[in-house]
């Protein structure tokens, strides 16, 4: 049987295309950011409007991080089933981002029994910044290296801040810079690339 | 000319790069050697002080990571001055560690408001994200082990007094650091 020979060109298309079918959707769309960042965004304001008595709340609003979470395993199952290949990249941005989950629930437990209160919070900035900044450097995005760097400086004024209240607002202000906007962006920068590929 | 590449040729290639990200992997046991032997001796040391000879400055022991940071920052110029190639395994490691490192620092901020007697359970905490990671980048199981070990010591870690805090922290560098470090380096010299 004769050897088939690839071009440089071909090989690069065959390496191109493989690629692409092993883009994560969920996550290269700026869904997966979209959604954290307005659950924690919205979680931390009700918190801060509450534990400052503007509003009663009658639950305690973080319980709401129960429904994302639902969600993302659904987007996950779903992202499983159409996947047909899995590239390195993605299994170190999914692993990095189940490492970050593990230490916030760590986190949470430590300081519960610690009883450290408020300093939960910019431990809690320091937290976001890593899987940030990290996934910005993997995909060489830099609005998401710019809200793992942003989340670092929120998380010393969080330390500094005398008003303990407002050190929710940090968290909220982190998650808009670290996952919503960068998730904005995404999100326009798939759609672009959507049309493009189908013509549209 | 158009250069045409056989699918064995690029077999090949690809595989003299997969052996090239090997040795780049088994390379990085050096700073996992340098900071695990460097902090597990700094706490026995406190401990010892501390506990055993009751001195009230038991805490300058961990001056330690002065000349660790020199020496690890002095191997990584050694090896970037004789590195070739640049691998993805091994950029995504510099870049992982470098966030580790900006989080080790703004945790000192973080610690000197909030006391240090607190800091152990969240830096075994940091300890199991920086191994469990690693451990992933490097598809390298006995990381990824002592990563989840180092979660499970953050929590026991809350539970005991400040000093056994001290051991449990010696304990999770033993098992996240030293112990997969030196497994790496007999991978790298076997290699």
């Amino acid at each position: 049987m004769e050897e088939q020979k690839l071009s440089t060109e071909e090989s690069l298309l065959l390496i191109t295309s493989m690629i692409n079918k092993a883009k994560n959707s969920y996550y290269e769309s700026g869904l997966g950011a979209l959604l954290w960042g307005f659950t924690n965004l919205i979680c931390f304001v009700l918190a801060f409007l509450k534990d400052t008595h503007r509003i009663l709340f009658p639950f305690n609003p973080f319980i709401l991080m129960i429904i994302t979470f639902i969600l993302q395993l659904y987007f996950d199952s779903r992202e499983k089933k159409n996947k047909k290949a899995i590239n390195y990249l993605d299994d170190i941005h999914k692993y990095i981002w189940y490492a970050f989950a593990v230490s916030v629930l760590i986190l949470t437990l430590v300081g519960g029994y610690t009883q450290i209160g408020y300093i939960v919070l910019p431990v809690l900035l320091v937290l976001f910044a890593i899987p940030t900044f990290i996934s910005g450097c993997i995909k060489k995005f830099t609005p998401l290296i710019v809200g793992g760097i942003g989340c670092w400086v929120l998380s010393i004024l969080a330390f500094v801040n005398k008003d303990q209240y407002s050190s929710y607002l940090l968290v909220a202000a982190g998650a808009t810079i670290a996952w919503i906007i960068p998730g904005f962006i995404l999100r326009a920068n798939f759609k672009k690339q959507m049309q493009q590929e189908h013509g549209v | 000319m158009e250069e045409y590449i056989s699918p064995d040729e690029s077999l090949r290639i690809i595989s003299s790069m997969i052996e090239k990200t090997k040795r780049d992997i088994s390379n990085k046991s050096q700073y996992f050697l340098i900071w695990g032997w460097g902090t597990f001796l700094a706490c026995i040391g406190q401990f010892i002080l501390k506990v055993i000879f009751l001195y009230p400055y038991h805490y300058r022991v961990w001056w330690v990571i002065v000349p660790c940071f020199l020496l690890s920052t002095f191997t990584a110029f050694r090896n970037k001055r004789t590195q070739r190639v640049k691998t993805y395994v091994g950029e995504t490691m510099s870049e992982f560690w470098m966030a580790l490192g900006i989080t080790f620092f703004v945790m000192i901020f973080i610690f000197t408001k909030l006391g240090w007697e607190n800091c152990y359970p969240f830096y075994i905490m940091l300890y199991g994200f920086g191994t469990f990671m690693s451990g992933r980048i490097l598809k390298f199981r006995p990381l990824i082990l002592g990563g989840v070990i180092c979660w499970i010591l953050a929590i026991v870690c809350v539970l005991v007094k400040y000093d056994y805090q001290i051991l449990c922290t010696a304990a999770a560098l033993l098992v996240s650091y030293i112990i997969p470090g030196h497994m790496l380096q007999k991978k790298f010299v076997k290699e």
